[in-house]
């Protein structure tokens, strides 16, 4: 295990699922909660050690994502006034994922508590799946019917001006 | 006894791993008091037998020891995550044992990877405790836990989309009608939050009492987004909250009382067996507010069975020749109670209400308590009623703002996230706005913007300090607080149109308790 002799907490190691380690500096980390607590309790422990945190739910490829994201965030925290290009930084950085990376990185983001990732994730998820079809929600989600016909129809009925 | 056998290492992390679940569900009241954060630094055991220990570190003799310190994050963040993060700790230390074991009994490789399925065959305690173990939904060929498709991608979802979804299947029905979901819906939606479109209800000077017209309306641009079917007319309309409207018919004699939500077209004529006290009374207040605890709406009725009617330049108020009295209607239970213990305050100015942080706030003017009547000097003072603990309580206003000369009219809003109150000023187009910076401290009220704006009719204050106003012969306007912009909304307004803006709320309140409206009542 990794051992230093730096003086303060300026930075942690984080290791993924399969075992790779990341070290991350204070800043950068403190944007997920689960990291930012750890780093607190060694703090008031006042420990010199370099400590290391265990993610065993979140692999390699996924943390360097995470991370990726903290590290813009962090860059970002003190300056309210370049929202407006943090908000297209999210925005590029999440288009460029398949459905299964975003579900993952969504993961990460709940399991690490980092709640603007989290947030972002979901909000671009929910944009995707707006305005279909009963029938296209029932493909993404691979949903089985399991009304009758008559049932679907009074549901239908309960809410007629909502069908396009 | 140390394990040996790759089944002995599962084993000991079956049974330390149950230790620590059962310490972070059943008997999670004991842990959580036992990691008291005055203590020295402790950590949380699970034992191969089941059974758990918070003690200071060095049990684990030569194994892998558990995170220390638990118990100093414990109150500085909520049960919620602090639970979380005690599980995320216990899973990384039962797998660290585990390794220690493999390595320690030189494990080869096939039983190193005999290990880690077994231990990955089984949910984590994160899982667990979280409540994450639940099904995960596919979407898209990846996957999502159920709990997070529900709570944060579903609850991001126009009402449309919800009640046209709702025949996906009977999982997302029951998920959609849910009351839960209900209100994390309300908190989630991101037009909700950005308080981007308006309801705007208005009625031409030619058209007849009940031809009011109601469109949902772009806020930064005022165009036309949808419209909505109106059955009610325009001074029915008592106030909009979470997105339900309350309407009371029948002008002085209420008549009926109607919760309606537009977003939905579903409303819902609440139970008339105590409407009598109200058609017999001089009159009737009445209030609507939302509960969070019980996640339940309340009706206020404060009634006022004799009283004098007062018109001056103060306005109109009412002062109790009989004590008023208080009845409380509750959505879940459809039903009114009277409230004995509670009488409101002698005398009552009529003006709007506000609701907030779990109360309903209107200004009034008078003397507070019921004793000593005449010795009492009259002020004006804000007054709450409580929605949960159905009782009044009372703001005092900043020294200026208590003679009710100066200002003349003042109005109960929000300014980002504050209680604030808009004066206006008779003869003057100046205005001020007062904030309550702290919510409930008197001694927090503080001025915090004056500014000139001529109108005929102020018609709606936004949280974000936008407000919305009509000029005879001129229009409807809105004006920044912030950057003084002026922005030009609509060309026609005549003092005989009727007008009223609200920040619009798309939510499924009273999906469940509300009849649809069909359109063309």
């Amino acid at each position: 295990m990794a051992s230093s002799s730096s003086s303060s907490l300026s930075r942690v190691v984080v290791k993924s699922s399969d075992n790779n380690l990341f070290v991350v500096n204070k800043k950068v980390a403190s944007q997920s909660q689960l990291l930012k607590q750890c780093i607190d309790n060694m703090e008031e422990k006042g420990t010199n050690d370099v400590i290391l945190i265990p993610l065993s739910n979140v692999t390699s490829n996924i943390l360097t994502l995470v991370l990726e994201y903290c590290e813009k965030h962090a860059d970002f925290a003190d300056d309210d006034n370049n929202n407006q290009e943090l908000k297209q930084w999210d925005h590029e950085f999440l288009k460029k994922f398949d459905y299964a990376t975003l579900n993952s990185l969504t993961m990460a983001a709940d399991y690490m508590v980092t709640k603007s990732l989290l947030n972002l994730c979901c909000q671009f998820i929910a944009d995707s799946i707006k305005d279909l079809t009963v029938q296209q929600i029932r493909q993404i989600f691979d949903i089985k019917n399991d009304f009758t016909p008559q049932e679907e129809a009074d549901i239908k009925n309960e809410n007629a001006w909502a069908f396009r | 006894m140390n394990p040996r056998t790759v089944e002995d290492v599962i084993k000991d992390f079956k049974g330390r791993r149950a230790a620590i679940i059962k310490a972070l569900t059943k008997e999670f009241e004991e842990l959580y008091i036992l990691c008291d954060p005055n203590h020295p630094n402790l950590c949380l055991y699970g034992f191969p037998n089941q059974v758990w220990e918070v003690n200071l570190p060095g049990l684990s003799g030569e194994l892998p020891e558990p995170r220390v310190g638990i118990n100093f994050a414990r109150d500085v963040m909520t049960r919620h995550e602090w639970l979380r993060m005690v599980s995320v700790y216990s899973d990384s230390w039962l797998a660290s044992i585990a390794s220690y074991f493999a390595t320690k009994f030189s494990f080869d490789k096939a039983d190193r990877k005999r290990l880690s399925n077994k231990i990955n065959d089984v949910p984590l305690i994160w899982e667990v405790v979280g409540g994450k173990a639940k099904k995960r939904v596919k979407i898209k060929g990846g996957c999502l836990p159920e709990e997070i498709l529900d709570e944060e991608v579903l609850s991001r979802l126009p009402v449309r989309d919800l009640l046209n979804y709702r025949c996906v299947c009977k999982t997302w029905r029951s998920l959609i009608d849910d009351l839960k979901f209900v209100s994390i819906h309300l908190k989630k939606y991101k037009n909700n939050s950005e308080e981007s479109h308006l309801l705007v209800m208005s009625r031409s000077p030619r058209s007849s009492i009940g031809n009011e017209q109601v469109l949902v309306r772009r806020g930064d641009t005022f165009r036309k987004v949808q419209q909505v079917q109106n059955s009610y007319a325009f001074d029915t309309w008592i106030c909009y909250v979470n997105g339900v409207i309350l309407v009371k018919r029948g002008g002085f004699r209420c008549l009926e009382v109607v919760l309606w939500n537009p977003s939905i077209a579903r409303s819902l004529s609440i139970p008339k067996s105590m409407l009598k006290a109200m058609k017999d009374a001089t009159y009737v207040e009445l209030g609507l507010g939302y509960e969070f605890n019980s996640n339940d709406y309340k009706v206020v009725a404060i009634i006022y069975p004799h009283a004098e009617f007062i018109r001056s330049s103060l306005g109109k108020r009412y002062c109790a020749i009989v004590p008023g009295l208080v009845l409380v209607y509750t959505l879940s239970n459809d039903s009114w109670t009277s409230n004995l213990g509670v009488s409101p305050p002698p005398y009552w100015s009529v003006g709007k209400q506000l609701y907030m942080k779990g109360a309903i706030h209107w200004i009034n003017f008078g003397p507070k308590g019921t004793n000593d009547l005449l010795h009492l000097p009259e002020d004006s003072y804000v007054v709450l009623f409580d929605v949960k603990d159905e009782v009044f309580r009372y703001f005092e206003l900043p020294f200026v703002m208590k003679s009710n000369f100066v200002p003349q009219e003042k109005l109960p809003t929000i300014l980002n996230g504050s209680f604030a109150i808009f004066c206006a000023y008779d003869h003057e187009a100046r205005h001020d706005i007062w904030v309550m910076n702290e919510y409930g401290v008197p001694e927090s009220w503080s001025k915090c913007y004056t500014f000139t704006l001529q109108f005929d009719k102020l018609l709606h204050f936004k949280s974000n300090g936008e407000l919305f106003y009509a000029i005879h012969g001129k229009g409807i306007k809105s004006y920044d607080i912030n950057t003084k912009r002026v922005k030009d909304l609509a060309k026609t307004y005549s003092r005989y149109s009727k007008c009223r803006i609200y920040t619009y709320v798309e939510s499924l309140v009273l999906l469940k308790e509300g009849k649809l409206q069909r359109p063309n009542l």
